[in-house]
């Protein structure tokens, strides 16, 4: 193992076997790896059956991203909103599924950045939504009789208008 | 590059992905339109996996004498009518889409695609989403969603109840005519209502709650609602929140009973706003915390000596205190290393928070009238100090009359490491002067 720490890189091995190699100091933002490294368990590599590639390269993506480091105070300010627009542009995604998958893996992974982030995105689409439209919009199966649910709406009448 | 612009884009993307763009038609009249572009439009429309059917989607289509003068009846009768063809329809063409499916192997892409992947998800991480939805209104939507549902929100261990947020969502009029007074009365009334019923069901299924938050109008002297607010301080108090934030808008003073409460032990966040406390009241909230990390403290009236000793965790406090009687903030925590003062009076009470090592950072937000005395002594009073911030700019005002700053910081060589004066434009002093004895590496003004 080279002893240099900025350049070690750690093996990624997605769910279905495909292999990502990171820097290390990239990958740390995961607790879940950092914990993996420092408990020494990292040296062939990690396999992370629950995140396939399409969404591991995505996680990559914004990891490496969010690793950049500005240079001087100058650029910091324009760092963060390089930043800023990255992550709204990272989170929309074209398929719904996409966003879960990301939201699963930031769990998984534990990137709490990255789990408010994609959490934040799906409250964000649900927002301004009536009941139909969410339950349509994440096919939500109604499983209320038609009394029960209007039980509980009638509780509270004022957030159907 | 005409050419490639020309060409028909969408006609060449594959079936199911055209599919995909179909289900976010959401209306059976735009789909229908859809079916009639082209042969090959038809044939995918045919095909498409998706049969949804609303009545309500055609009410909104199908307007009512938009090109047929009809009487209501009978211009529902042909609605439904039409929705039966286009069903009738759709129910003959699914069997050959399914074989046509299976063959292709999409069947297993579709499934995927309609299955319910977010209430998948695990409820610690639905909990986090939800925290993200910032109106009780959307919140309250959620739990009708399913049985599933009504129980994650039940469990929501985030309490927070904003009066703020009833007045956004209950519009005046927006289907009941009222005056002002009334319709106010009526938001209260939801409000609390709101929050009997969430209190109870969490009570009864045992959540809990990790953070109550509650922001509520005067209480109209109305009894139910003081028993209402008493109630659901004590259970949470007794339920271990961690963090626990109370405002309480034009109350009048002495209603709430806090110190009938035993407050639990592991409360992290204090947050009192408005609420008409004592000494008593505040010194057993605090003695009884000892996790507490943060108290936040603003306008309470009755609070003369506010006194903390030897909480372990306390990392921050904020008090903001006006021209009633606060004359003593005698703080002793190891680790306290942020504090933040509002001062909105014409008197700082006096400081005695030396002992704290690691109190590095002061923030100042003063309005303080032209006869104050001044700020604190920082030196003798903060010793440790590293990072000041001052907020002047209440202090500033024109109307006030002031012209000139002067900021005499007395440093040893290396001590400053930055200094930043951000002078906002309404706000024109004559003269800003700054003296800095001896050294320092990093001048800025903006």
């Amino acid at each position: 193992m080279s002893s240099s720490s900025s350049s070690k890189m750690i093996e990624l091995r997605s769910s279905d076997g495909e292999t990502f190699h990171v820097e290390e100091t990239v990958v740390l933002q995961s607790e879940t790896i950092k914990q993996m490294i420092d408990d020494d368990c990292a040296n062939a590599a990690i396999p992370l059956p629950n995140v396939t590639s399409m969404t591991l390269a995505k996680v990559i993506e914004y990891i490496k991203k969010h690793a950049e480091k500005p240079k001087d105070d100058d650029d910091k300010k324009v760092a963060e909103e390089d930043l800023k627009k990255f992550d709204a542009e990272f989170v929309k995604v074209d398929q719904e599924s996409m966003l879960f998958d990301l939201v699963r893996a930031a769990n998984y992974l534990n990137i709490k950045s990255l789990l408010d982030l994609t959490c934040q995105a799906v409250a964000d689409s649900i927002k301004d939504l009536s009941v139909e439209e969410v339950r349509k919009k994440f096919n939500i199966q109604n499983d209320f009789t038609p009394e029960e649910e209007a039980k509980v709406r009638k509780e509270n009448a004022w957030a159907f208008d | 590059m005409e050419m490639e612009d020309a060409a028909d884009r969408i006609s060449q993307l594959p079936e199911s992905i055209i599919h995909h763009i179909l289900s976010y038609l959401d209306s059976p009249k735009q789909l229908v339109r859809m079916s009639v572009l082209s042969k090959y439009w038809f044939a995918v429309t045919v095909s498409f996996p998706v049969s949804v059917f609303n009545i309500r989607q055609f009410d909104d289509v199908i307007k009512l004498s938009s090109w047929r003068p009809l009487n209501l009846e009978k211009h529902n009768r042909y609605k439904s009518r039409q929705i039966r063809l286009r069903e009738a329809y759709e129910l003959i063409s699914l069997s050959a889409k399914f074989v046509a499916y299976l063959s292709e192997g999409g069947l297993t892409m579709e499934m995927e695609d309609a299955a319910d992947r977010i209430s998948q998800l695990p409820e610690s991480i639905i909990h986090h989403i939800l925290s993200y939805l910032d109106s009780p209104k959307q919140l309250v939507r959620m739990s009708v969603l399913s049985k599933y549902w009504f129980a994650v929100t039940v469990s929501f261990p985030v309490s927070v109840f904003n009066i703020r947020q009833f007045d956004d969502v209950i519009k005046l009029s927006s289907w009941r005519p009222l005056n002002l007074e009334k319709h106010n009365r009526y938001v209260r009334d939801c409000f609390f209502r709101y929050v009997d019923d969430t209190i109870s069901r969490s009570c009864k299924q045992n959540v809990s709650v990790h953070t109550f938050k509650i922001i509520t109008p005067n209480q109209d002297r109305d009894r139910t609602q003081v028993d209402i607010l008493d109630r659901c301080i004590g259970v949470f108090l007794k339920k271990g929140v961690k963090v626990f934030v109370i405002e309480i808008k034009n109350m009048t003073p002495c209603f709430l009973n806090l110190p009938v409460y035993r407050v639990p032990n592991c409360l992290k966040m204090l947050e009192l706003a408005s609420v008409p406390l004592n000494d008593e009241v505040i010194k057993r909230l605090i003695t009884n915390c000892p996790l507490l990390e943060k108290i936040f403290i603003d306008d309470c009236e009755g609070v003369n000596f506010f006194c903390v000793n030897g909480l372990e965790n306390l990392r921050e406090v904020k008090i903001g205190f006006g021209d009633e009687v606060l004359e003593v903030i005698d703080i002793d925590a190891p680790n306290l290393w942020h504090l933040s003062l509002v001062d909105r009076g014409s008197r700082m009470p006096s400081m005695k928070v030396a002992s704290c090592k690691k109190l590095t950072k002061l923030s100042y937000d003063g309005h303080p009238s032209p006869t104050s005395e001044g700020l604190v002594d920082l030196s003798s009073d903060f010793p440790f100090l590293e990072e000041l911030y001052l907020d002047l700019r209440q202090f500033l005002d024109k109307n006030i009359g002031f012209k000139e700053l002067k900021l005499c910081i007395d440093v040893g060589p290396l001590d400053v490491k930055e200094l930043m004066v951000i002078q906002s434009s309404p706000y024109e002093l004559e003269h800003v002067e700054l003296y800095i004895k001896e050294w320092v590496n990093y001048l800025k003004m903006y």
